[in-house]
C-alpha cells in the first residue's frame, strides 16, 4: 500500500471514529438553537426594562428562552454562551450572524460588558420564571465595585447560572509567560483545577474535562522527566484535603500506566479519570454508591469519545474488585483496575482525613496489595507497581543500621536497588531532627543498611515534618 | 511536546486586529523565495485540512491534495530543517514575514490554532507522512467536529505524539483574570474537604500482608493489557459500560431513572451503528430489549423510553447509517444485520429501500439490494410496487433485487422491464435476462419487449430469443414482421432469428415471397423490397441446397433496393459454407 493509501486509510478511520456525521448534526443544531438563545436573551433583557416582571408581555419570550435553554442543555449537558469581540460562541460553535443581526449581538455584548463579564454557563434547565430573573439581573445596573462578582452573587439566588470574565484572544500579556513549568507549579495549578471541579460538582454543575486534561498533560510531562515524583505523591500536597488524594491517585496511576507501556494519549485519559474518580462522594447518599453517583455526574457531558467512555467505566468500576466473589472483577476495565491499585495504596498510606496514626507504612501497604494479588487486585498491575515503588517505597521511614532514621526518597534502580533505596536522613544518630543536605544510596555498597521500618505513628510531629520537607523537595 | 509560549515580539511581527474585514485571503506580497515556499505549504495545508469537509476521503481531489502536501513538506523541510511558524489570530508568520492570512473564522487555519492557544508550531526535519497524517487528523477533526469540552487543538496535537513537531501554547481563549483570580484567592484560604468524614471508616482492602517480590512481567502479558485500551476494543467497552449502567438502573437502592442515561445510550447507539460493529450492535439491541422488560416501579417512564430507543435503532436515519457504513472490501449481507433489522424495524423493507434511494457507495447499495431480496421473498408485491414508482439508478437497483427472487412471476416481471422507458432499468433487465436460463414464462414478456424496443436492446432481446431455441417465438415474430418494421436492417435481424428458430420447416413459409412471378424477362419477386429482404434473410439461415437455390433464384428477380441485401446474404452463406467444408 502506498504512503498516500496509508494516509487516506488513517484519516478515513479517524473521521469515521470521530462520528463526523453526528458532530455536524450537533453543530448545526447548536448553531441554530444558539442563535435563538443569544437573540432571545437579548430581547428578554431589553423587555425587562419596559415591563414589570409579572407582565404577560414577558411570558412568551421567557417561555421561548426557557425552551431553547432546555433544548440545548438536553443536547449539550451544559450551555456556554461566550461573547468574544464581535462574535458569539455556544459551546465552541460560532454563531453565524447576518450583518443586519450584528447590532443585536452587539447589544448583548454591551450588556455583558457593563457587568464586566464575557459569558454565561447554564448548567440545568431554567423554567420561564428563572429565565426572566436572569434577564432582569443582566438588565439591572452594574455594581460600581467588582461588577462581575456582584452579578455572580445575585445569580446565585437563581441557581445553575455561572458567569465568566470577559473573553479575549490573549495578546497583551503573553510575553509574561514563563518557560518550562516546575513540578510544584504543575501541582499547584492541578490543585486549583481539582478544587474548582469539586466545587462545581458540589453545586450540581458539570466538571470541565478540558481544563482537567490540560493539567494532566502537564503532569504526564513532568512525571516523564522524573517518574519518582509520582511515588511521593501521597505525601505531597495539603494533608486532609480531597485534592491531595485525587492528585496522588492520579500520579500513582500515571506511574503504573507508564510502566505498563501505555502511550501518552492513553495516559492522559487515565489521568483525567483518576482526578475525577471520587466525585461521586459529593452527591451520593451513601459512600458505597459513590461509583454510580460519579458516573451519573460525569455522564452529563455530551458527545461520544473514547476518553469519556473509558473514564465512565473507570469511575463506575474502580471498586468492582472489592465486590463479593460472584460479581468481583467481572470484566473490570484496565483503567478501573489501575485506579483500584493506586486508590487503595494511597488510602492506606495517607488516609483522606490525614490522621497520622491511621496511616500504614508504605511497605505494609504494598504488602497488603501483594496479598490480594489475583483476587482483589490485578496480579500483573500489582507486580508492576511493586517493581516501580521498590520494597521500601518513597515515604517509608527507616531505622538504619547506625541508628539514624531516614525517609526513602525513591527506589533504587534495577534488581540491586529494589531493596536498597535512596534515602535522606531525618534524624541523625545524635537525635537531631532535620532533613540532611544530601541523600544516601543504600545500593552503593556501603556498610549502612536497613534495620527496620518505623511505623508512622511512632514518628512524632517533628520527624513527620522533616519527612514532608524532604519529600516535597523530591516532588520539586 | 507542548511548551509554554514565549512570544518573540519584535518590530516585524505585525499582528492584525480582529476588526479587519471578515473574509480575506492572502494577497501576493513581494516575499523572498523561501517565504513563498512556506506560504505555498501553508496554503496547501489549510486546503487539505478543509478538503474532508467537501469530499469523500477516497476522492481523487483529496488524494491529489495529499500528494501535493507531502511533496511540499518534503521540499520545504529539506530547505528549512527547523521551520518555526508563529501564529496570529488570522495570520501565520515565518521569519518575521506574514506568509498566511485568512480572516474567515470558519476557514482560517491560523484562527483555529490561535483560538485554542497555539502560538507557534516548529516543524523539524524527520516530519514524515505518518506524522502528517496525524496532523491532518487533528486539523480535520477540529474543522469538522464539535468540541464537547474534551479536547482542543493543543491537547489533540499533544495526544497525536508528533515527535518532529513542537507546539508552543498558552491557555487560548480564556477569561480575563479578576473574577477567576479572586475566586482562587478565596478558595485558597478555605480548603474544605469534600469527602465525608467517615469515608476512612470503610474497610480498605485485605488486611493480610505478604512481602512483595520484584517480578518482571512477560512482555506479551503487558501487550495484552495494553490491548484492552486499544481502539479495537471500543465497541466492547461501550457494551460493558452499558451493562454497568443497566445494573445501576436495576438496583432499587439507587432508584435511578433511564431518562438520565438516555443520551449516553443514544451516543452508544450511534457509535455502534456501523457495519464494523454488527455483533456489538446486536448485543446492544438485546440489552435494550432486556431493559425494556425490567420492572422498575420507581421509573414508570422506563419501558416507553427503552422501547423508543429500540425503535430509534431502526429509524430511517439509523438504517441509512448502517447501509452507508458497509465496507468496500466486504459488501456481503451478514446475518447480524438481518437480525438487528428484524428486531428494531417495523418495516425493514421500506427502511432499506429508502436508504438505498440515497446511497451512493457501491458496497452499501450491494448490501441494501441483498437485504431487499431477503425481505422481498415474503413481500415481493411490495417490492415491485416500490419499483413502479422509482426511477433511474434506484429503479435499476430495485429491479436487481426483484430479479433475485424465485418464481416465474419474477422472471416474467423482469423480462417485461426490458422495454421499460428508463434506460437504466432496461439495461438492468437485459443484464439479468442474459444470465438467466430461458423458461416458458418469459415468452410473452420477451416478445412484448421486442415489440417495444429498437436498436441495440432489440438486438440483445432477439439474441435471447434465438438462444432459447423455442419455436413458439416464430409465430409472434412473424406477426411482428408483417406489422411492419422500421427499416430493412431491422427486418433482416428479426427474420434471421425466425429463420434460425424455424429451420427447414420455414422454407415453405418464405418460398412464395422469393419465387418470381410474371412472364419471361419481366419475372419479378412479388411483394415490397422489405418483404423480399425479410424472406431472404429468413431463408439464408436455413441450411441446405434448396434454400441456396431459392435465394439465387430470388436474386435475379429481386427489386433493385432488395438486391444488394440478398447478394450480401448469399455471400455470407457462401463464406460460412466454405468455412464448414474441410
Amino acid at each position: 500500500m502506498s504512503t498516500l493509501d496509508l494516509i487516506q486509510d488513517r484519516l478515513e478511520q479517524a473521521l469515521r471514529g470521530a462520528g463526523q456525521g453526528d458532530d455536524r448534526e450537533i453543530a448545526a443544531h447548536v448553531r441554530d438553537e444558539g442563535h435563538r438563545l443569544a437573540f432571545l436573551l437579548n430581547g428578554l433583557v431589553r423587555a425587562t426594562r419596559l415591563y414589570a416582571l409579572e407582565n404577560d408581555a414577558l411570558s412568551g419570550p421567557a417561555a421561548e428562552l426557557s425552551a431553547v435553554i432546555g433544548s440545548l442543555v438536553d443536547r449539550l449537558g451544559v450551555v456556554n454562551l461566550a461573547l468574544v469581540e464581535d462574535q458569539a460562541y455556544v459551546n465552541d460553535v460560532r454563531l453565524r450572524v447576518r450583518p443586519l443581526e450584528q447590532f443585536a449581538l452587539d447589544q448583548l455584548s454591551a450588556e455583558f460588558a457593563r457587568h464586566d463579564i464575557g459569558g454565561l454557563s447554564i448548567h440545568h434547565r431554567l423554567d420561564p420564571g428563572r429565565a426572566k430573573l436572569l434577564a432582569l439581573e443582566l438588565a439591572g445596573p452594574a455594581a460600581a465595585e467588582q461588577p462581575a462578582a456582584a452579578l455572580r452573587a445575585r445569580l446565585a439566588s437563581i441557581g445553575d447560572v455561572e458567569v465568566s470574565g470577559p473573553w479575549r484572544f490573549r495578546i497583551g500579556d503573553e510575553a509574561e509567560q514563563q518557560g518550562p513549568k516546575t513540578h510544584a507549579d504543575v501541582l499547584a495549578r492541578a490543585e486549583v483545577a481539582v478544587r474548582d471541579t469539586l466545587e462545581r460538582v458540589a453545586v450540581g454543575w458539570m466538571p470541565n474535562p478540558l481544563r482537567i486534561r490540560r493539567v494532566v498533560i502537564d503532569l504526564v510531562e513532568s512525571l516523564r522527566q522524573r517518574p519518582e515524583r509520582a511515588a511521593v505523591a501521597p505525601f505531597a500536597g495539603r494533608v486532609g484535603t480531597s485534592e491531595r488524594h485525587l492528585l496522588s491517585v492520579c500520579q500513582l496511576s500515571l506511574l503504573l500506566g507508564r510502566d505498563l507501556g501505555l502511550n501518552e494519549a492513553t495516559l492522559s485519559d487515565l489521568g483525567v479519570a483518576a482526578l475525577l474518580h471520587d466525585i461521586g462522594y459529593l452527591t451520593s447518599k451513601r459512600p458505597a454508591g459513590h461509583a454510580v453517583a460519579g458516573v451519573w455526574l460525569l455522564m452529563r457531558q455530551r458527545g461520544f469519545s473514547e476518553a469519556k467512555l473509558r473514564r465512565l467505566r473507570a469511575v463506575l468500576e474502580h471498586h468492582d474488585e472489592d465486590l463479593p466473589a460472584p460479581s468481583r472483577g467481572r470484566d473490570t476495565s484496565l483503567f478501573a483496575r489501575i485506579l483500584h491499585v493506586a486508590d487503595q495504596y494511597d488510602r492506606l498510606v495517607a488516609p483522606f482525613h490525614g490522621r497520622l496514626g491511621d496511616s500504614l507504612a508504605p511497605p505494609r501497604a504494598l504488602a497488603r496489595l501483594w496479598a490480594g494479588r489475583g483476587e482483589r487486585f490485578d496480579a500483573v498491575l500489582v507486580a508492576l507497581f511493586a517493581r516501580a515503588l521498590g520494597f521500601y517505597p518513597a515515604g517509608t521511614l527507616l531505622e538504619l543500621s547506625d541508628g539514624s532514621w531516614a525517609v526513602v526518597e525513591r527506589a533504587g534502580t534495577g534488581r540491586e536497588g529494589w531493596q536498597r533505596p535512596v534515602v535522606r536522613i531525618v534524624r541523625a544518630t545524635d537525635g537531631t531532627v532535620s532533613p540532611a543536605a544530601g541523600t544516601i544510596d543504600l545500593a552503593q555498597g556501603g556498610a549502612l543498611g536497613v534495620m527496620q521500618v518505623v511505623e508512622p505513628g511512632l514518628a512524632g510531629a517533628g520527624i513527620a515534618a522533616a519527612c514532608r520537607t524532604a519529600l516535597t523537595a523530591v516532588a520539586d | 511536546m507542548v511548551q509554554d509560549a514565549i512570544l518573540e515580539s519584535g518590530p516585524d511581527l505585525q499582528m492584525e486586529t480582529p476588526d479587519a474585514s471578515r473574509r480575506d485571503t492572502a494577497r501576493a506580497e513581494a516575499l523572498p523565495a523561501r517565504h513563498q515556499q512556506v506560504a505555498g505549504l501553508l496554503a496547501q495545508l489549510a486546503t487539505t485540512g478543509r478538503a474532508f469537509l467537501l469530499y469523500d476521503i477516497r476522492n481523487d481531489t483529496v488524494r491529489r491534495a495529499l500528494r501535493n502536501l507531502l511533496d511540499a513538506f518534503a521540499t520545504t523541510l529539506a530547505a528549512e530543517p527547523q521551520l518555526r511558524l508563529d501564529m496570529g489570530p488570522f495570520e501565520i508568520f515565518f521569519d518575521g514575514r506574514r506568509v498566511y492570512l485568512d480572516r474567515d473564522r470558519e476557514r482560517s487555519l491560523a484562527f483555529r490554532l490561535y483560538r485554542d492557544g497555539v502560538r507557534a508550531l516548529v516543524f523539524r526535519q524527520g516530519f514524515d507522512a505518518d506524522e502528517l497524517a496525524r496532523l491532518l487528523e487533528v486539523l480535520s477533526l477540529r474543522y469538522t467536529g464539535i468540541h464537547q469540552h474534551e479536547d482542543d487543538m493543543v491537547t489533540l496535537l499533544w495526544k497525536a505524539g508528533l515527535h518532529h513537531l513542537d507546539v508552543i501554547a498558552v491557555e487560548g481563549l480564556a477569561p480575563e483574570s479578576g473574577l477567576v483570580a479572586a475566586d482562587s484567592v478565596a478558595r485558597a484560604s478555605d480548603p474544605r474537604p469534600y469527602l465525608p468524614e467517615d469515608v476512612d471508616a470503610e474497610p480498605v482492602g485485605p488486611t493480610l500482608e505478604v512481602a512483595p517480590e520484584r517480578l518482571e512481567p512477560v512482555p506479551s502479558t503487558l501487550a495484552g493489557l495494553r490491548a484492552e485500551v486499544g481502539p479495537g476494543r471500543l465497541p466492547e467497552d461501550a457494551l460493558l459500560l452499558l451493562a454497568g449502567i443497566v445494573r445501576a438502573l436495576e438496583d432499587p437502592e439507587e432508584g435511578l431513572c433511564l431518562s438520565e442515561a438516555l443520551h449516553l445510550c443514544e451516543e452508544i447507539r450511534d457509535f455502534l451503528m456501523s457495519a464494523d460493529s454488527l455483533p456489538e450492535l446486536l448485543r446492544f439491541v438485546r440489552q435494550l430489549q432486556a431493559l425494556s422488560r425490567f420492572d422498575a416501579p420507581w421509573d414508570p417512564e422506563r419501558h416507553a423510553s427503552a422501547v423508543a430507543l429500540l425503535v430509534s435503532c431502526g429509524s430511517d436515519r439509523a438504517v441509512r447509517r448502517l447501509v452507508h457504513s458497509i465496507p468496500v472490501v466486504d459488501p456481503l449481507l451478514r446475518g447480524e444485520l438481518v437480525e438487528i433489522l428484524d428486531v428494531v424495524c417495523s418495516d425493514p423493507l421500506t427502511a432499506v429501500a429508502e436508504a438505498l434511494a440515497v446511497e451512493d457507495r457501491p458496497s452499501g447499495r450491494a448490501v441494501a439490494r441483498q437485504l431487499l431480496e431477503h425481505y422481498g421473498r415474503r413481500r415481493g408485491a411490495q417490492l415491485r410496487e416500490r419499483f413502479g414508482s422509482a426511477q433511474g439508478r434506484v429503479a435499476a437497483d430495485l429491479l436487481r433485487s426483484i430479479a433475485g427472487l424465485d418464481g416465474e412471476e419474477t422472471a416474467s416481471f423482469v423480462a417485461k422491464q426490458a422495454a421499460h422507458p428508463d434506460p437504466e432499468v432496461r439495461e438492468e433487465a437485459l443484464w439479468h435476462l442474459e444470465r438467466t436460463a430461458h423458461s416458458s414464462a418469459l415468452g410473452h414478456a420477451l416478445v412484448e419487449s421486442v415489440r417495444r424496443t429498437e436498436g441495440e436492446q432489440r438486438r440483445r432481446l432477439l439474441a435471447l430469443i434465438e438462444r432459447s431455441r423455442d419455436r413458439r417465438f416464430v409465430k409472434p415474430l412473424v406477426v411482428l414482421l408483417h406489422a411492419g418494421v422500421r427499416d430493412l436492417a431491422e427486418a433482416r435481424e428479426l427474420a434471421r432469428v425466425v429463420g434460425r428458430l424455424e429451420g427447414e420447416a420455414g422454407l415453405a413459409r418464405w418460398t412464395p415471397a422469393l419465387t418470381p412471378v410474371g412472364r419471361f424477362f419481366r419475372r419479378r419477386l412479388p411483394g415490397t423490397p422489405a418483404v423480399q429482404v425479410t424472406a431472404a434473410a429468413a431463408v439464408a439461415e436455413i441450411p441446405g441446397e434448396p434454400a441456396t437455390h431459392l435465394l439465387e433464384l430470388a436474386l435475379s428477380a429481386a427489386a433493385a433496393e432488395a438486391r444488394p441485401w440478398i447478394e450480401e446474404l448469399l455471400e455470407e452463406r457462401a463464406t460460412a459454407g466454405a468455412r464448414e467444408r474441410p
